[in-house]
């Protein structure tokens, strides 16, 4: 095994295949920062450019350009609050609100560190651990799905700021949108009113887009002109040079994240979206300043991170072990491993083990690397900091238009962003909290379907949740979370009034 | 400020309660042995109908109980003018948006973009000669390069002369 | 003043002629701008797979540029939608799949695509195969069948779309074969993978381009493949046909335009693309895909003939299974 290791690095490390990695992780923070253009979408677009190369050296680039999607959307996240994916929204909530306080280098250096470190974390595991991994990640079904999805959901009152009860209010209206359009256990159709527009139902990311961002903008140009502060007068990346002791003195929450981005993340079926809300509350509730949640907590903003960028060594596991594409990404490399006459899956592990060496070792290096990439594209990010507000305001709202639009190529998207633009306003002027929102809207939906998933294994009997050991564990897991804030500030219907 | 929550909790429970009417309607479609399609849209409508009763009737008995304190101040003048100006901004910032959604469709991407721009500049009582002209032009020429040159995402092209206008480009 | 007016008239004229000269007068020779072939599914799955092979194919055999476009949503309705919404010039190409078929037995959006489109071309035919875990307890088909027999309902077997192909194909081969399942709708066919794998559902009947690489594994146990006649890339699987289920159908891929196409397009198109199909990459593709066990090609006559008779199958199936009255 070592002396694989050791031919795989010295193939990695030939300055063709690091001048691959160099270009795809570039590529991909391009595309993952960009609005309206997905990481699976630019993998896509990349894929035509390796039908030349040699195999190692076409994965390089795309390994590099799927870690550098993942990493580049939280830019964008975190400068213009524009969520370019589910997985980026605690990101955007803690990431952005730092940025508006001024401190946006601040968070960018919490977010480069963080999901590198994530990364790197997860593709060490991959190393040792793809076959126990991988056997883990199956027994996960329906029930320990459902469990986990309300894990992720218990966080919802940790996440409501002064008012509990418009927080669940909130949470309980996502839970509802994401029941609209098309149901996925019958087929039928709900809540449409006979029109195409929601034939779809409303997309996480449209909704998203237009509760995060275009509600801030017109929130921020209510104040007249002259009240204007430039909320990107961000310092530059030099003048916020992280201290070491910034990340030490969460070391343990950092490591939670990682362990649970990596294992959750290897899920196929929407465990990369839940894991960075999964270890957002985590850090919710383990914070020693759960007042900052929702308002800049780098806790939050650091565990969300890590999570996220863990997610992707769990997603490569299980495609190297088992051929199953955990997200959209994944599923474009597998038609680059077929592009280079293989199938990804137990049998390329006896048969090629050089290419599943070489792709760890890629992984790896494609994390070192788009450290320095990360910090450049940043740079070129900052240059919009050069324009005038009302420009600049004017360029994010294009950012986005383009960004809902992207998402199906159609002009439907547009109008439900626009509604939930106007939504997003409302809520934010009478204090009721957006994020738990957005945690029910994006939830709401793999809840929904495992849940009745399950109850369709067990021919109906509820049971099934609770006599399975892992759903069990999580579901009271679960429960726990969502009693003991209740406990711990008895405002449950008074509190708008300091909200 | 308060009139404006009773308002919107009112709303937000006459919307719920016709959803779960709606909702009513889905019982009885599913699979058999799962809880069928209107279930998951009765629970979650059903709480958000409960809580936000719950909010109208707080906000009401709060605004009972400021009233009773003695009839409040009213507003100063400059006030009340101060909050139409920021209605009136707000509104004018949303119809920018709106109006761009619609006409892109008709007119292409370019030129409603380049619209759009100098409008909600304008919505944000922007007065400088420079940014009203540069900025239309170089931003739509920015994304227009990025997404569309480079990136080929299929923007709307518009409708008659304007597909012909748009077909110069792409 | 009237003289103003005159010019004013005069230039408004010449604008007027110019557009119309630029819309008709430069009927230059077809395709003289990109084509726009709409893939009515998200990125990396099957049909766009497929699609984009076809494409990297193509590309070089035409003088224009060729865009690639995924309108997911609704079932693959709304991409069709979209591509019927635009003028029949042959300048967007629709990806078609029996996901088209099926809605057109009750379409839910206002195109139905019999009415509003014509075939190009069909362009392979995948086979679909019942899948169980490796490890399972049923050996064969028989084991399956006399199980779901003695236990109604108490076999579950998973599948993507419900109400659409996944769910058809799997009722229809198990109807046919007289046994009672319960259907478990997932998300996508990795999550259908992770099932079986995981023991948490019985099986699925699934495209064999799919299950191919973990049914050579041993993790997972071809039954019986839906065809006709047996498999080439599994030799000792039965077909249905030799089992005595009369259901052998395939999943179908198709190109079409919008209906009033000018017939000269659509030649030009059916040409070029079935050139295409000789490409060394599209050809790598079939291979990888064993998309080759069954005839793909058809012309459009045929393929028109053949999409008749599928929605024909679909109402019948829908009708079985109480979607339709």
């Amino acid at each position: 095994m070592l002396d694989l290791y050791w031919n795989a690095f010295a193939t990695v490390l030939l300055p063709k295949n690091i001048l691959a990695i160099c270009l795809g992780g570039l590529w991909g923070l391009l595309a993952g920062a960009l609005p309206g253009i997905s990481t699976s979408m630019g993998v896509v677009l990349l894929l035509s450019f390796t039908y030349a190369l040699s195999p190692i050296t076409a994965f390089c680039m795309l390994c590099a350009a799927y870690c550098g999607g993942i990493t580049g959307g939280s830019i964008t996240s975190i400068l213009f609050g524009i969520p370019g994916e589910p997985s980026a929204i605690p990101t955007t909530i803690e990431g952005h609100a730092l940025a508006k306080q001024g401190r946006a280098a601040y968070a960018l250096w919490l977010f480069i560190i963080c999901s590198i470190g994530g990364g790197i974390f997860s593709v060490l595991i991959m190393m040792a651990a793809t076959p126990v991994m991988a056997n883990f990640a199956l027994r996960f079904g329906p029930p320990e799905f459902f469990s986990l999805v309300v894990l992720g959901l218990s966080v919802v009152a940790s996440l409501s700021g002064g008012s509990v009860m418009k927080g669940f209010l909130a949470c309980f209206f996502g839970i509802f949108l994401a029941t609209v359009g098309t149901d996925g256990i019958t087929g039928g159709e709900r809540f449409t009113f006979g029109t195409e527009i929601l034939l779809g139902g409303i997309n996480f990311v449209t909704a998203m887009v237009g509760l995060l961002a275009v509600s801030e903008i017109l929130e921020e140009a209510e104040q007249p002109f002259q009240e204007y502060k430039s909320s990107v007068a961000y310092k530059g990346l030099r003048d916020e040079l992280p201290k070491l002791s910034d990340y030490s003195k969460h070391w343990f929450l950092l490591l939670r994240s990682a362990v649970v981005g990596t294992v959750v993340g290897s899920l196929p079926g929407g465990g990369a979206t839940i894991v960075s809300f999964l270890a957002y509350g985590d850090a919710s509730r383990s914070t020693k300043h759960p007042e900052k949640i929702g308002h800049g907590s780098e806790e939050g903003l650091m565990a969300a991170e890590t999570a996220n960028n863990a997610g992707t060594g769990g997603s490569m596991t299980i495609l190297l072990a088992l051929g199953l594409p955990g997200g959209n990404a994944t599923a474009m490399l597998i038609a680059a491993f077929m592009i280079h006459g293989m199938q990804p899956g137990p049998m390329l592990y006896a048969s090629r083990p050089d290419i599943i060496y070489g792709i760890f070792v890629a992984m790896l290096m494609s994390n070192v690397f788009l450290l320095a990439l990360t910090i450049m594209s940043i740079k070129l990010f900052l240059q919009l900091n050069r324009l005038p507000y009302t420009a600049f305001s004017a360029a994010i709202m294009i950012l986005c238009v383009i960004g809902a639009f992207g998402l199906n190529n159609s002009m439907d998207d547009l109008y439900v962003m626009f509604a939930f633009g106007v939504i997003g306003y409302f809520m934010r002027k009478y204090k009721i909290p957006i994020a738990p929102a957005v945690l029910g809207l994006v939830l709401g939906d793999l809840a929904e379907l495992s849940l009745r998933r399950s109850l369709l294994l067990s021919l109906g009997d509820p049971l099934i949740l609770v006599t399975r050991p892992i759903s069990l564990i999580l579901l009271l897991t679960a429960a726990v979370s969502i009693l003991w804030p209740l406990f711990k500030k008895p405002k449950l219907l008074e509190g708008s009034e300091n909200a | 400020m308060k009139k404006g929550e009773i308002v919107l909790s009112a709303v937000c429970l006459a919307f719920f309660l016709f959803m779960l009417s709606e909702a009513f309607q889905l019982r009885g479609q599913g699979r058999s042995g799962e809880v069928g399609s209107g279930f998951w849209p009765l629970l979650s409508l059903g709480v958000t109908t409960v809580l936000s009763l719950v909010w109208l009737v707080g906000n009401l008995r709060r605004y009972a109980r400021e009233q009773k304190g003695g009839p409040a101040q009213p507003p100063a003048a400059e006030a009340v003018a101060a909050a139409w100006a920021r209605r009136k901004k707000i509104a004018l910032c949303s119809l920018c948006l709106l109006g761009y959604i619609l006409i892109t469709p008709l007119l292409g991407f370019i030129l409603s973009t380049a619209l759009f721009i100098l409008a909600f500049i304008l919505a944000l009582e922007e007065k400088r000669a420079a940014v009203l002209i540069l900025s239309p032009l170089v931003i739509t020429a920015v994304v227009f390069v990025v997404f569309v040159k480079f990136i080929m995402m299929p923007l709307p092209k518009g409708v008659g002369v304007f597909v012909e206008f748009s077909r110069l480009f792409y | 003043m009237r003289r103003a007016q005159v010019a004013v008239l005069g230039a408004v004229l010449f604008l007027i002629g110019c557009v119309l000269g630029i819309s008709n007068g430069f009927a230059a020779a077809y395709p003289e701008r990109a084509i726009e072939v709409i893939i009515p599914f998200g990125v990396g799955g099957g049909s766009d797979t497929a699609a984009r092979a076809v494409g990297e194919g193509l590309k070089p055999l035409l003088k224009v540029p060729l865009v690639l476009t995924n309108m997911p949503g609704g079932g693959a309705t709304k991409g069709m939608l979209y591509a019927s919404q635009q003028p029949a010039d042959g300048y967007i190409v629709l990806a078609i799949t029996p996901s088209h078929m099926i809605d057109a037995v009750k379409p839910k959006t206002r195109a139905q695509v019999l009415r509003d489109f014509d075939p190009i071309i069909r362009l392979h035919v995948d086979t679909s195969s019942v899948t169980v875990a490796g490890d399972s307890k049923f050996k064969t088909l028989a084991d399956l069948i006399a199980y779901g027999k003695k236990n109604p309902k108490m076999l579950k077997f998973a599948g993507t779309s419900p109400g659409g192909w996944s769910e058809i194909q799997t009722g229809a081969f198990f109807k046919r074969a007289g046994v009672e399942v319960t259907f478990v709708p997932f998300d996508s066919g990795a999550e259908i993978k992770a099932a079986i794998l995981g023991g948490h559902i019985h099986g699925a009947v699934e495209e064999l381009a799919e299950t191919l690489p973990l049914i050579e594994a041993g993790k997972l146990r071809s039954l019986a493949v839906i065809m006709e006649k047996r498999h080439p890339a599994l030799p000792n699987v039965p077909c249905t046909a030799e089992l005595g289920i009369n259901y052998t159908h395939g999943m179908m891929r198709a190109w079409g335009v919008k209906k009033g196409t000018p017939p000269d397009r659509i030649k030009y198109l059916h040409d070029t693309v079935k050139k295409s199909l000789d490409s060394a990459i599209y050809k790598k593709f079939v291979k990888d895909n064993h998309l080759d066990a069954r005839p793909g090609y058809l012309g459009p006559e045929d393929a028109r003939k053949s999409w008749d008779d599928e929605v024909k199958l679909y109402t019948e199936i829908l009708k079985d299974l109480g979607y339709v009255k």
